[in-house]
């Protein structure tokens, strides 16, 4: 199954600058962007940024190991916009580098801690996690709650002034 | 007119699972499996209302298919992604409940 | 080697890939829809959905580029002389024909970018905001042939629609009073002046934004989100009202929830996977 991912290159822009603001203790910021979904072609999925939702200040837990760990009320927030509105959710963080990201270990791992808990709310939609990096991005996407996650295998940018349509690979 | 929810339970207890879709700062309701009367005959179709002025019409009643036998000059369009047809029938008042308007849509089917 | 597209290597390198793996959606295929798709065609375009539900007549034959005269005999499906036209020109291209574009959202939902070249102003609305649901840029084109003191006037304009750019209605466009007009003749819009060479003006600057999308030439193209054609003085310049949205963001196309397909459900693409109804949860 062929999956994308579309985004207004104005709500990317959004996400950076969002996700470049300083922490009082993380070392790094994350959020999640709310997406509508669709068929794309034969037997393929769309998904469509909409709206982003940065986890807020107080929803980080002091955690020096990692960069970022939300709290429960940030999955709860979180959460709770997918049961309110018809959209898939996906995890939003970023590596501080140019070129195609990829998730760590600790990505995955605690990733599939919590995207699953998206299906319990909005089980007729898929759900993932993405990772930008200053120019490019990736991203995985669970089609159900209790399938390994798939690549999503293209992203597209719209917006004038991005090169070309496709400007992430 | 903003929907309330009581507006919208009147029609969920005539169409179970009506739903508010928005699109573009409209909100339809959206009936799936609406019955409508058409003289002796019931059809069973999705529909979608919108409650407010939609292109010179003070509200409208948009259906999965046409109903030839009735109404005039049906026009086929593309709202949330899917194919709607409607039919000229204006002047239903947006200051109407939504059960109202649907039912005064309705009416003209018959 | 093929030279086909020399000339236009200041595109880019990769340009003949990038434009061989587009896909435009052309709704409407007479007086403008017929030069775009001619163009596209020319420029290397890979593929196409082109969209009309009407058959040439005699009419159509003073503007309509592609079509003969033993195409209004034969009374031929306009979707099918434009494809045959398409595939002269470029016989690589996937060309993928439909009828009323209303019915084939799940073609024009996969283009890169839809260019509208329709008649009614309902037309207008609904492709817009489909195309701001599937967040694909939609390109909008219109003329007219007006009655002046001293004569007839041509005018016309494009209009591009981008994700969280101004709309047709920021345009002025599209009016609640136009709209309102047109239903009131049951949606009837044809029937209107149309000639050749304004279309074709209009037509060049469509391509000209789809191609600046997909291959900017330039870091500081402009891409002016309106522009108004006087067809009497052969002038095209930036909407007059563009000065006055500078700072303005869309109000039109605000809030959450407008976006894909509310009615998609993982059931219905992998029937395999037995999925949970919302209801239900």
């Amino acid at each position: 199954m062929k999956i994308t991912f579309k985004i207004p290159q104005g709500l990317l822009t959004d996400m950076h600058r969002d996700l470049s603001r300083p922490h009082e203790y993380a070392a790094e910021r994350v959020g999640f962007i709310a997406c509508g979904a669709s068929a794309f072609g034969a037997g393929g999925l769309q998904f469509l940024g909409d709206s982003y939702h940065p986890v807020a200040d107080r929803h980080y837990a002091d955690d020096p190991r990692v960069g970022a760990m939300m709290n429960s009320d940030a999955i709860r927030s979180a959460l709770e916009i997918a049961y309110n509105r018809n959209v898939a959710m996906f995890h939003v963080h970023r590596h501080e580098h140019y070129g195609k990201p990829g998730f760590s270990r600790v990505d995955r791992r605690e990733s599939a801690r919590f995207v699953p808990d998206f299906f319990k709310v909005r089980p007729s939609l898929p759900h993932g996690v993405l990772v930008l990096s200053h120019d490019s991005m990736a991203g995985l996407c669970w089609l159900a709650r209790d399938k390994h996650p798939v690549e999503i295998q293209e992203f597209v940018v719209v917006g004038p002034q991005v090169p070309g349509l496709r400007a992430i690979a | 007119m903003s929907l309330d929810q009581k507006q919208l339970a009147e029609v969920a207890a005539l169409v179970p699972g009506a739903r508010v879709m928005p699109d573009a700062g409209i909100d339809y309701i959206f009936l799936p499996g609406l019955k409508v009367a058409v003289g002796q005959e019931e059809r069973v179709l999705d529909a979608l209302l919108c409650p407010v002025q939609h292109g010179g019409y003070t509200t409208r009643l948009f259906l999965a298919e046409s109903i030839p036998q009735r109404g005039q000059n049906w026009t086929m369009h593309n709202i949330l992604s899917r194919v709607w047809h409607t039919w000229s029938w204006n002047n239903v008042p947006a200051s109407l409940s939504p059960m109202q308007i649907l039912s005064a849509h309705l009416r003209a089917l018959r | 080697m093929n030279t086909r597209h020399s000339r236009q290597s200041f595109l880019g390198d990769n340009s003949v890939e990038v434009l061989t793996q587009s896909r435009v959606g052309i709704i409407g295929l007479c007086g403008g829809g017929s030069h775009v798709c001619q163009q596209l065609a020319h420029i290397g375009i890979g593929q196409f959905v082109a969209a009309d539900f009407d058959h040439v007549e005699d009419l159509n034959l003073n503007r309509m580029v592609g079509s003969c005269p033993a195409d209004a005999e034969l009374h031929r499906p306009k979707n099918e002389v434009i494809k045959d036209l398409i595939l002269r020109i470029n016989p690589n291209a996937t060309v993928e024909i439909a009828g009323r574009w209303q019915e084939s959202g799940h073609l024009l939902r996969t283009c890169d970018i839809v260019i509208g070249c329709v008649d009614s102003f309902t037309a207008r609305d609904e492709l817009e905001k489909f195309c701001r649901r599937f967040l694909s840029p939609y390109i909008d084109i219109g003329m007219d042939v007006h009655q002046v003191s001293n004569g007839y006037g041509i005018s016309g304009q494009v209009a591009l629609s981008m994700p969280g750019g101004h709309c047709l209605w920021c345009h002025g466009i599209l009016t609640e009073d136009r709209l309102a007009q047109e239903q009131q003749k049951y949606g009837a819009a044809g029937g209107k002046p149309q000639v050749i060479w304004p279309n074709g003006v209009l037509a060049s600057i469509a391509v000209g934004h789809a191609v600046s999308l997909l291959l900017p030439w330039n870091t500081d193209l402009p891409l002016p989100s309106l522009i108004e054609y006087d067809g009497n003085r052969h002038i095209t310049r930036p909407g007059a009202r563009l000065q006055f949205l500078k700072d303005a963001p869309c109000p039109h196309y605000i809030g959450e929830g407008s976006v894909g397909d509310p009615f998609f459900s993982m059931a219905a693409l992998t029937p395999s996977c037995p999925v949970v109804p919302d209801e239900q949860t």
